[in-house]
């Protein structure tokens, strides 16, 4: 056998693995692009489909929103009833998400939330599910949700309006607060296949989408993650 | 055939009866029960057919149907009578007389020969109705009177109990009102003495009324009782298919299915599903009986299985095949949404609808996404921001005004996310006006300023003022922006 070295090895092995990964993945599947050039360059082309995604922040309804408003078919929202206030169609559909599309499961259990967003990650009859998190999930509810998301080939989004990470292995991670002036701190905490970084953007209100608001600034609070860079 | 004489015969035993004789042979003396060779004696060219037993009683079942029109409690009154217990129906059909008259003339016009009778018991009912009397109606109260001169055949007796009284002489009911029921308890059997009591109303006499049946339903009867979450799946897989290809003979899509699991102590657990779409995709239905068959208690071991489709739309072939955007569909997202809905409950699953208003808690309407197709109509592009969510109830922002009053930075305090917010900027106002037209308790206060106030730490909330005689001056915290 021939001597290989260990870069050799390494880039044999990221191979095979992307190879594995591909095979799951279903043919056609996309991303749901956010329409800023460096943002979606460092997301490796957007929120890819068929996977799961987190955001967490202040604005994170809000982002879920728009990113879910930019799938086709229908959406699910999975979130625990809430007696205070309730997603409002008319503000959604100014972002870009057609309160119509939306199919709202008010679930009375963590554990119902879960099975509602993984049957219709899984059915492959909705374009994105958004699930509404409180607590922590662990692994293997993170990883059923991601095999369901594999299979049915949605975005998957699990919101959470709390600073810390919910979700075990997401794809991507993101960090949605609002700032002063209409703005946005649009972070990118987590990605497991390509870079992170930070953007301060800004809505669009006629053309449902973000525009960055000012230069970049690449890793500068967040720890850069070993990615492909 | 009418004209020559012919009967219908049963064997019985190695004799052979006559089951049933038409008009001409009974007019030369040969009656049912007769045994068909001494028919033969009387009438050598008498023409037989074997007797269908099962054809009578499915013809008796159609006829019990037809006779729902006139009152649900239908009873079979042996092989070929039928009782219907009109208590509180009669004035529907005008009257007693009308009701009778009405039903035995109809039943006449589908060619059968009928005697009817209507009284106050079913056995007084039964003996008018047989004895030879065609429409008699027994006044109320007077059942007694009534059945005084009637044979007594007509009291339900065995044939050979009859064929005493008459060899007694006591040919009539009323013959029998005079002896002591000792005496006629002793030497005709309890039985006879019970049937004049039913007759005349001394005793109650239950009926077998027919449950109502309905013809989406599937039953399968088990040789031994099964326990098994799975047993039963098996069976329910193949009752669906059943039912399912017979809906599709009728075109008719399922609503909600009831599966009554009847154990053998003849107690049932029901499960109930429902769909959003009319449906009849066995593989669909039996994915929502999921996790709903765990829950029934096995008990002793279930012996009877009956699946009904108790609520059911018109579905033709063709919807399932072209997609029409009107028509609700059993697609994909309808498939998913009653899954949904059968685990966390018709009302949890909800999908929005346009409203026609401008008051913000009314710009949309929340219905069932169970019921029906979304109804036309967009959202209005509204040139003012909305809110991402909504609070059901405002919530009274206390220590506010003053600061409002103030021109820079204030705090004030909300349950939300437990801390203080400084407000930096406010942008408005958008002046909202109750509808005028209606008296909505929740907008008594008048005319609403909404601002949008954007907190130092970059939070966007829709907070309104509202001016209340009384009160004065209060802000609300109504939604929540992005």
């Amino acid at each position: 056998m021939l001597q290989t070295t260990k870069k050799d090895r390494v880039e044999t092995l990221r191979r095979e693995m992307a190879g594995l990964e591909a095979s799951v993945r279903r043919s056609g599947q996309g991303h749901v692009c956010f329409g800023i050039d460096a943002v979606d360059e460092a997301a490796g082309g957007g929120l890819a489909l068929g996977r799961m995604h987190e955001v967490n922040g202040r604005a994170a309804w809000s982002f879920a929103a728009l990113m879910a408003g930019r799938t086709k078919g229908a959406v699910l929202w999975c979130a625990r009833m809430r007696h205070d206030h309730a997603l409002y169609p008319p503000g959604l559909a100014a972002l870009g998400c057609d309160a119509r599309r939306l199919v709202m499961a008010e679930c009375s259990s963590e554990a119902d939330a879960l099975w509602a967003a993984e049957e219709g990650l899984r059915s492959g009859a909705v374009g994105a599910v958004v699930l509404e998190g409180e607590r922590a999930l662990d692994l293997s509810a993170a990883r059923r949700l991601q095999l369901a998301a594999e299979e049915g080939g949605a975005l998957g989004l699990m919101v959470s309006v709390g600073g810390e990470a919910l979700f075990p292995a997401a794809a991507t991670r993101w960090h949605f607060e609002p700032l002063e002036g209409r703005r946005f701190e649009l972070a990118m905490t987590r990605n497991r296949n390509g870079l992170s970084g930070v953007w301060r953007v800004k809505r669009d209100e006629t053309a449902y989408c973000l525009s960055l608001a000012e230069e970049p600034q690449r890793g500068s609070d967040y720890p850069a993650h070993a990615g492909l860079a | 055939m009418r004209d020559r004489p012919f009967a219908l015969v049963a064997e019985s035993g190695n004799r052979v009866f006559l089951h049933a004789v038409n008009q001409a042979a009974e007019e030369i003396g040969i009656g049912r029960g007769m045994l068909l060779a001494s028919a033969r004696t009387i009438c050598p060219e008498l023409a037989t057919r074997p007797a269908d037993m099962r054809a009578d009683w499915a013809f008796l079942e159609a006829i019990v149907t037809w006779c729902r029109r006139y009152s649900p409690l239908i009873a079979r009154a042996g092989p070929d009578g039928i009782f219907i217990d009109i208590t509180g129906c009669a004035h529907l059909f005008g009257g007693e007389r009308a009701m009778l008259d009405g039903l035995l003339s109809k039943l006449r016009l589908f060619g059968l020969e009928v005697s009817g009778a209507l009284a106050d018991t079913a056995g007084a009912a039964w003996a008018l109705a047989r004895s030879g009397l065609n429409g008699e109606i027994a006044p109320h109260q007077e059942t007694a009177t009534a059945l005084t001169l009637l044979p007594v055949d007509g009291l339900r007796l065995g044939t050979e109990t009859t064929e005493t009284l008459h060899r007694l002489g006591l040919k009539t009911i009323g013959a029998l009102y005079g002896l002591s029921r000792a005496s006629l308890a002793a030497r005709f059997g309890r039985e006879t003495v019970r049937r004049l009591d039913q007759a005349l109303g001394a005793e109650h006499e239950p009926l077998p009324f027919e449950p109502e049946r309905s013809a989406h339903q599937a039953v399968m009867r088990l040789a031994e009782p099964i326990f098994t979450v799975s047993a039963v799946e098996a069976c329910l897989a193949r009752l669906l298919d059943q039912l399912c290809v017979r809906l599709e003979k009728h075109q008719i899509g399922i609503r909600r299915l009831e599966l009554k699991l009847i154990r053998v102590d003849n107690t049932q657990g029901v499960v109930t599903v429902g769909t959003a779409t009319p449906n009849r995709a066995p593989k669909e239905l039996i994915r929502l009986f999921a996790d709903k068959i765990e829950k029934v208690d096995a008990g002793f071991g279930i012996e009877r299985l009956v699946l009904e489709a108790a609520v059911t739309e018109p579905l033709t072939a063709a919807q399932e095949v072209l997609a029409d955007e009107g028509a609700p569909q059993a697609g994909p997202l309808s498939n998913l949404i009653d899954r949904l809905a059968n685990r966390l409950g018709f009302d949890h699953i909800l999908r929005f609808q346009p409203a026609d208003s401008h008051l913000p808690e009314k710009a949309s309407v929340v219905s069932s996404a169970a019921f029906g197709p979304q109804a036309p109509g967009e959202f209005p592009h509204l040139p003012v921001p909305r809110p991402v969510r909504l609070f059901k109830t405002p919530l009274l922002l206390h220590g506010f005004e003053a600061a409002a009053a103030g021109t820079s930075g204030f705090t004030a305090s909300f349950p939300l996310w437990r801390r203080p917010i400084t407000a930096r900027s406010l942008q408005g106002p958008e002046r909202i006006s109750p509808e005028w037209w209606l008296d909505d308790p929740a907008w008594r206060g008048g005319a609403r300023d909404y601002w949008w106030l954007e907190a130092g730490s970059g939070e966007r909330l829709w907070v309104y003022r509202q001016n209340d005689r009384l009160t004065g001056e209060k802000w609300f915290l109504h939604g929540l922006g992005a």
